[in-house]
């Protein structure tokens, strides 16, 4: 359906893109994960020339989009695209943004547009919104209006440009279960994305970009099981892990607690054991280890998450003395009781001055 | 954390709700001193919906025993959720502990 050659694009003398090679076939869901500039999303932006790509080739439906006298508005038609902020007319009411492109670029009747456009609304689920200006819509409703716009001009694929990165984490489910029925529904459509279970789940084939090209691609399962190449094992690597840095006494530990939980949620981890982790990290950063913090001093956290044996291991660092608070049987020892009930094995070691504790739960 | 208190007589109830832990525990201490200004028969704790307890918590419930054991009263706990009555039983608190059985965890 849609073939990339040698594609590049360049910003001044800053090379963005620098040799794209894919193929994108029809029913295909393709993610597009990576770093943060590497041009996941300039390439999408280059694909409906919301961006001229500076050389290479675009051929649609065996057509080369890059050659002069191409009707771009019309090839448009055929691609829909959904942002990362909405992108819809504040001053149309949600039914007026569906019906707009339809009316105006398909030249459907108003009746016809309206009929298709609350059945769309039905399916995203915002039958009841169609009067309602998109200022008075939450975030999650507004991307959802977006998606529905984009579908009333029956494009042949849709181009998702970091569709939950700019919603709450309570909006972002919403949003891809849509998504994910478009893609039960044999949508072809290429998602720029840093929801990697959503990735995993949701795609038949995965791009990982860096470096300006298509750095190694595969199915989910290549790539997020077995990566090949450095940079993805790199990246995969951290999404493993949780750091976490506590510098004063009266640190946030709520602000610990909602990076643990996203991180979790990532894992899709079951709420049982997200509260154990939770409840690890409070008795033994607040009982054990700020107490005897001084000034200055940082206590690290890492919270690994080893995905073949289901197992978590947080991994606490703190300068100092020798001090294995495992052993300290000083004070309540309610702290020291639950942490040892709540988890499988302590390991304390020592060296340059650093002590760590090696939690595995 | 939310507490409500009912009373009756002196009997007391104070139904937790949300997360008991080291930044909430104060706000119970200070509902406690409150209850405890005037003789107490029985405190009960309800954690019917209670989602958290860490070792803050339990400090606060050992101290709160001690004080209506002092007054000639008695403290039980009920409703507490499985994880919750772990860590209760841990800490040797199923003496005092009457669990409702519930379906939920």
């Amino acid at each position: 359906m849609i073939t990339v050659e040698h594609l590049s694009k360049k910003f001044g003398n800053f090379s963005v893109l620098k040799d794209i090679n894919a193929e994108i076939k029809k029913g295909e869901v393709i993610s597009i994960i990576g770093p943060s500039g590497t041009g996941k999303s300039t390439f999408l932006r280059c694909l409906n020339l919301l961006e001229q790509p500076s050389g290479g080739h675009i051929v649609i439906d065996g057509e080369d989009i890059l050659k002069k006298g191409v009707n771009v508005p019309k090839l448009r038609q055929k691609m829909g695209m959904v942002f990362q902020s909405f992108n819809l007319y504040e001053h149309l009411t949600v039914m007026g943004n569906v019906t707009l492109g339809p009316i105006k670029l398909r030249g459907q009747g108003k009746k016809e547009a309206e009929e298709k456009a609350a059945e769309l609304l039905r399916m995203v689920g915002l039958s009841e919104k169609a009067d309602s200006y998109p200022d008075e819509l939450s975030g999650g409703q507004k991307q959802r209006v977006a998606i529905a716009r984009c579908l009333a001009m029956e494009p042949e694929i849709i181009l998702f440009d970091e569709p939950t990165s700019a919603l709450d984490p309570t909006m972002i489910s919403e949003v891809l279960a849509v998504i994910r029925r478009l893609a039960k529904n044999g949508m072809t459509m290429a998602i720029v994305t840093h929801e990697m279970d959503f990735a995993r789940d949701v795609s038949t084939r995965v791009f990982y970009m860096d470096e300006g090209f298509i750095y190694e691609e595969g199915s989910p399962k290549d790539i997020f099981e077995s990566p090949q190449k450095e940079k993805t094992r790199a990246f995969i690597q951290r999404l493993r892990i949780l750091k976490h840095e506590i510098g004063s006494q009266h640190f946030d530990l709520y602000k610990l607690n909602a990076d643990i939980e996203a991180f979790c949620a990532k894992h899709t981890i079951d709420k049982s054991i997200v509260g154990n982790i939770l409840l690890i990290a409070e008795e033994t950063l607040v009982n054990m280890l700020l107490p005897l913090k001084k000034e200055g001093q940082i206590i690290s956290l890492a919270l690994e998450y080893a995905e073949k044996r289901g197992e978590f291991q947080m991994v606490l660092g703190y300068p100092g003395e020798v001090y294995n608070p495992m052993l300290d049987e000083g004070g309540d020892n309610l702290a020291l009781m639950i942490v040892k009930k709540k988890t499988k094995n302590i390991q304390h070691s020592y060296s340059n001055g650093i002590n760590q504790l090696l939690i595995s739960m | 954390m939310m507490i409500h208190k009912t009373q009756s007589d002196s009997d007391v109830t104070l139904a937790l709700t949300g997360r008991l832990d080291s930044v909430t525990q104060s706000e119970l201490t200070q509902e406690l001193e409150k209850v405890f200004e005037a003789k107490i028969n029985l405190l009960t704790l309800d954690l019917s919906a209670l989602e958290y307890l860490s070792s803050a918590g339990l400090r606060v419930f050992l101290s709160a025993r001690k004080k209506v054991t002092q007054m000639g009263g008695k403290m039980k706990i009920v409703g507490a959720n499985e994880a919750i009555s772990e860590i209760l039983q841990i800490t040797g608190y199923a003496d005092i502990t009457v669990m409702a059985k519930r379906g939920k965890r």
